[in-house]
């Protein structure tokens, strides 16, 4: 169980979800509500999404599209789960509801990522 | 004399039945929460947007009870909005007013009346940002604020007053 913990916690991204959490707490430190503003933080979230799959490609030397895809696709998920009340007004088809995608998506990730070994830093790869 | 005391008793009484009347309600955070909770036509104070422009992106909607008299936190200017979800078809995309008739009275007692029509389009989508809107600004020297909402299809007549601190 550990290692699936583990597993689910490497594929988010840590260079880029510290900065999604920054910008979040500049919102509400300027008075911005958690349901204010979805597409300014969409839009940050998009960028950081593409520094991402930046940072991926040039320190981690991953080449796989396939990959790239996956591990943007779980920074969005993360971003839907971290903040779901800002995205509650995002239209969904029929009577669904941000609250219950966003944690079936996170469910679904975790699976797939299971059988995808973990992302390693280029010089940490040389060491080992 | 007895009877101007009965009729001043009753018209206090009145005053205040009509006073108590308006109230805030159920808050709302988001468009989806707002449409799909109450009913068409619903009036909502939205807290702390005090022009056009900051109720577009402030979502802190307060539901506007019954009529009369309100209680509101001191503001600049003061912004309100309207339901406009309908799952009534025949409704749908249909152009529609709101006739907003406004009285100010300043501090000396003059009044000063305008009038604001908003357009508005009911929808079928409970996620729909474009609520009709109206703000009343400009209240610099006014001690109280009373307007009353029409439908240009008669549906429905609202009178609300609030006094400014």
């Amino acid at each position: 169980m550990d290692k699936r913990l583990d597993n689910l916690r490497l594929y988010f991204p840590a260079e880029v979800t510290g900065s999604y959490l920054a910008i979040q707490s500049l919102f509400k430190a300027n008075g911005i509500r958690a349901t204010e503003e979805p597409w300014l933080m969409a839009g940050i979230a998009l960028a950081l999404a593409v520094v991402d799959i930046f940072i991926y490609w040039k320190f981690y030397k991953i080449t796989s599209w396939l990959l790239h895809v996956v591990l943007f696709c779980g920074f969005i998920i993360w971003v839907l789960n971290i903040d779901t009340a800002r995205y509650a007004d995002v239209r969904l088809p029929g009577t669904l509801r941000i609250e219950i995608v966003a944690p079936i998506l996170l469910i679904f990730y975790s699976l797939l990522t299971l059988f995808i070994s973990e992302p390693v830093r280029a010089k940490d790869a040389q060491k080992r | 004399m007895r009877k101007s005391a009965s009729l001043a008793l009753v018209a206090l009484m009145v005053s205040t039945a009509q006073g108590i009347a308006a109230g805030l309600g159920d808050q709302f955070t988001t468009y989806r929460d707002l449409h799909g909770g109450t009913s068409y036509g619903s009036l909502f104070f939205n807290a702390t947007a005090v022009r056009y422009s900051d109720s577009q992106w402030k979502k802190r909607f307060q539901l506007v009870t019954g009529s009369g008299d309100l209680q509101l936190p001191s503001q600049q200017g003061y912004c309100f909005v309207l339901n406009h979800y309908t799952d009534d078809l025949s409704l749908v995309g249909k152009s529609k007013k709101y006739l907003i008739a406004i009285q100010k009275t300043f501090v000396d007692r003059t009044k000063k009346k305008e009038s604001i029509e908003v357009a508005f389009s009911p929808t079928d989508d409970v996620y729909s940002s474009s609520l009709p809107c109206f703000c009343m600004s400009a209240l610099f020297g006014v001690s109280d604020v009373s307007f009353t909402l029409r439908s240009n299809d008669g549906g429905f007549e609202r009178r609300i007053s609030f006094q400014l601190k």
